[in-house]
């Protein structure tokens, strides 16, 4: 094969594309953002990936203020 | 076949596990994204990963034979076996391609038993 021709990348070292943000992280910190945001017992997910019913017992929320 | 291939600790050939992917893998003929391939794609694209590979494996020392195995059905699909003249040419290799990627994917490596691939059949 004639070497001028313009050599193609090879595949060797062509690593995985890496993720961003990791969605669990991310998903925990919106999650925890919207509950400051609300107050206790409402639950306004937008993540649509949080499944499950809201605590029962509102003293199981952080007192931040 | 037991499935169960024996890994010996020295060989002068090589076994990369699963390391061709064709290109229409998942249904014969079409891209993953449902488009016709072109058989004339599909044989460049061979091509190159073989060019890819040779190139690769001549850094560490002469190739007696290099096989890939296209397989339709899970087993073995494809499987790279290089067979190099020296053992220790095998070894170098082996070390330098453990831990790397090829096209995105880890490179498994390991030695592989096989030395007479006209006698190599699963058994």
């Amino acid at each position: 094969r004639s070497s001028s021709k313009s050599k193609r990348i090879s595949g060797f070292d062509m690593a995985p594309p890496q993720p961003t943000m990791l969605p669990g992280v991310a998903a925990a910190v919106l999650h925890y953002l919207s509950l400051l945001r609300n107050g206790q017992l409402i639950f306004k997910v937008r993540l649509g990936q949080i499944i499950g019913t809201p605590p029962a017992i509102p003293g199981m929320f952080p007192n931040i203020f | 076949c037991s499935r169960l291939h024996t890994r010996p600790s020295i060989s002068p050939t090589l076994l990369l596990s699963n390391m061709y992917q064709r290109p229409d893998m998942i249904t014969p003929g079409v891209d993953p994204a449902g488009q016709p391939l072109d058989p004339r794609k599909i044989q460049q694209h061979f091509e190159d990963f073989y060019e890819d590979l040779f190139e690769e494996l001549t850094k560490y020392g002469e190739i007696e034979s290099l096989n890939i195995c296209d397989n339709l059905a899970d087993h073995m699909v494809g499987n790279v076996y290089v067979q190099f003249r020296e053992e220790e040419h095998a070894a170098q290799a082996l070390q330098n391609l453990s831990g790397r990627f090829y096209a995105g994917r880890p490179i498994i490596v390991d030695f592989s038993p096989v030395t007479d691939f006209r006698e190599a059949t699963c058994r």
